[in-house]
Formats: structure tokens, sequence, C-alpha cells
């Protein structure tokens, strides 16, 4: 009995031991990260990068027998692209995301640039990739007044317009800005706009992370 | 006798910290052939890549919820159990040394684990260098909770030298004695 009672003491030791560890290496809650994009109002002497991360649009083809009624003549769900315009004069215009009623963009190239992003971001100056050419975004101030025109691609007549919505950049927020539109009409084709609006600071790297962040939030 | 109580003293004290210590660390990267991309997914994929410490505990519980039942058991065993019961057993012998017993059976069962000495640190050797090298280039590096890990066992196995010393002396004055 005596020595069952003695061995508390390397038990006690071992508990011990590793209840100090446990004090000084509990994992204490991780701080977020700096650079992360927060819900922050726009700072209207800044530069920001605005592009339209999906756009979607309502289904037009509620009779098949009008023509009217179609996106496409071919009873194909609409081509869809947008333009950013700023004081009437066109800034920037999308890629066309052909056959869908939900299209999406990213504000980077990334397969293009993989290589490339890895020594930006390193700092190695001795590349030959213009980095803005790998940025899919329009580039404006944020006081700007700007106006997202979206169309419905087409290959024999001009584009249809799907919508067309006025945007002060500093009535958004930095990060993603959804607006939706319930009533379906003669200029208003689209039934949900998700707009991200990302600060463009000094350096490479402060500009690719809050980017890149935004198109990992789409996954 | 005071040099075997202190070095299981150390022995016991340093195998708790041995267990909840950081033993080894995954350092995640992805390495293709034309380059390093470890930054870029570090940023893309943050949560994924970060580097994180495993203690053995930590590395047991991990195993087990993947499904490898069998290893973590292995490894609860060999880790945690049998450094332990080969504490305790010697903390027993020392103790009936010490009341100038013999400690008999005790002994027979250090000489044996004796065998079995370095067995857990060499597990978790065995283990991190498996995964050293992983695809894409990710690697494992061992942590400061494995060296105090390894000092408690080398500690119990010269308590248990000490230990077996002491009682073949003890058994040469008691068969002087008779």
């Amino acid at each position: 009995m005596k020595n069952l009672l003695s061995l508390s003491v390397p038990i006690g030791l071992i508990l011990c031991g590793a209840g100090m560890t446990a004090l000084f290496t509990s994992k204490e809650p991780e701080q977020e990260e700096a650079v992360k994009i927060e819900e922050s109002t726009i700072d209207e002497s800044a530069t920001y990068y605005v592009f339209v991360s999906e756009i979607e649009v309502f289904n037009k083809a509620l009779d098949d027998d009008n023509d009217e009624d179609d996106w496409d003549d071919d009873d194909d769900a609409p081509d869809v692209f947008y333009e950013i315009k700023y004081q009437g004069k066109k800034i920037f215009e999308s890629p066309q995301r052909d056959n869908t009623f939900i299209a999406n963009w990213r504000g980077i190239t990334l397969p293009v640039a993989l290589k490339d992003l890895t020594s930006m971001i390193k700092g190695d100056v001795n590349i030959n990739v213009d980095f803005e050419q790998i940025v899919n975004a329009s580039r404006v101030k944020g006081d700007s007044e700007i106006t997202l025109h979206m169309y419905d691609h087409d290959n024999v007549t001009f584009s249809d317009n799907i919508g067309e919505l006025t945007i002060n950049i500093a009535d958004l927020k930095e990060g993603t800005n959804v607006m939706q539109n319930s009533n379906r009409g003669e200029n208003s084709g689209w039934k949900q706009i998700e707009i991200k609006v990302v600060k463009r600071e000094g350096s490479v790297k402060d500009f690719l992370l809050p980017l890149l962040r935004e198109m990992n939030n789409e996954h | 006798m005071k040099r075997i109580f202190l070095l299981l003293i150390f022995s016991s004290f340093t195998l708790g910290i041995g267990i909840l210590a950081p033993t080894m660390q995954t350092e995640p990267r992805l390495t293709l052939y034309d380059g390093d991309y470890t930054e870029v997914m570090n940023l893309l994929f943050p949560e994924e890549f970060k580097t994180s410490s495993f203690s053995i505990i930590e590395g047991i519980q991990h195993m087990w919820g993947a499904g490898s039942k069998g290893i973590a058991a292995l490894i609860f065993g060999f880790s945690i159990v049998f450094p332990v019961l080969k504490l305790l057993i010697l903390w027993m012998a020392t103790l009936k040394l010490s009341e100038e017993k013999c400690p008999g059976r005790s002994l027979k069962i250090v000489e044996k684990l004796g065998k079995f000495s370095m067995v857990d640190v060499f597990v978790i050797s065995v283990l991190i260098v498996t995964v050293k090298g992983l695809p894409g280039g990710s690697q494992i590096h061992a942590d400061w909770g494995l060296y105090v890990f390894a000092v408690s066992v080398v500690l119990s196995i010269i308590a248990g030298f000490m230990l077996a010393h002491r009682a073949h002396e003890r058994e040469l004055l008691d068969a002087k004695g008779k």
C-alpha cells in the first residue's frame, strides 16, 4: 500500500510537466491578419480597383414564340459582358461569358502569371511582365462616379442591353458589394450584381494580397 | 540512491513535457518544376499553407481522427503507456532497494524493458523520416518537444542501469551475509 502510494510521486511529476507545457504552449487565438479586407469606408483620395465578380440576369425567355423575349436568337442563354465608363469614356471592358445567366469574373488572371506573380511577390524587379496586364479591373479614384453597362453580346446585330447602373465609388465599401434588383424592366435585366472594390496600395505585395484574397473568397 | 531518485524525478517531469510539447513541425511548400509557388499558395490558401506544430498527443489524435487507428494505438502504446509504465516500475524498484530489500521481480521487468529502450523515440523519428519528403517539397522538422522526450528516455535508461548495478551489489551482499 505504501509503495503504491509512493507511485503518486512520478505520476504527479509527469502530470506537472504536462500541465506546465499545456499552460505555456496553449495556442492563443490567432490574430486577425493585418491585410484582411475589412468592410471599411472608401478613402476618396485613394485609388481603387473595381471589377464585377458576378452578374446574374433574369431569364428573359418567358415566351419561346416571341423573339423579343429571348436573350439570344438561337434560344441560348445570354453571352454576358460588361463595360465600366468614367465621364462617358470606356475605361474597362470585361471578357465575355457565353451562354449563362450567372456570369463570373476574377480580378486577376492568375494562370498566366503564376510564375511571375511569385517573382513579383519576392520583389524580383527583373521580370518582363507588366503587372497591370494581369489585373482585370478598372482603376478609379475613391471620389469617382462610374457607370456600369451590362450587355448580351450578339454577333449579328448590336449587343442587347442587360442593364445600366451609375455607381458612386464612395457609396461602396472595400471588399464585396452585393446589389439586388427585384424589378425587371427595360433597362434592368439584371437580377444581382457583385462588385468588388480593392484598394491599390503602394507595394506589389500589398496590392496583390487583397486581390488574391478576393479571388480566393470566390471559391 | 539519491542519484537514481533524482534521475527518475527529472525523467518523469521531462516525460510530461515531452508528451505535450511540440514534437514535429510541418512546413507546407509547393515547388513545381519551374519554380517555388509557396508564397503564392500562402496568399491564396493561408489556412492550408501555414506552418503547424504537433505534439505526440495531437499527432495521435490526428491519426485516430484520420482513420489510422492501428498506428495511432501503436504510437500511443510506445510513446505514452510504455515510458510511463517503465518509470513507475523503476520507481517501485528503487523504493524497494532504498528500504534495503531486493527489488526481485521489478528488476527483472526493468531489465526486460531495457531492451525496448528508445523504441519510443525511434517510432517518432521513423515517422518524421517517413514523411519528411512530402510531394511538392513540404517538410517536417523535429521540434523541441522531441529532444525533451529523448532526454526523458535517456535519463530513465541511465536510472535503469544504475538501479541494476545497485541491485547486483545488494544481491552480492545478501549472498555474502548468508
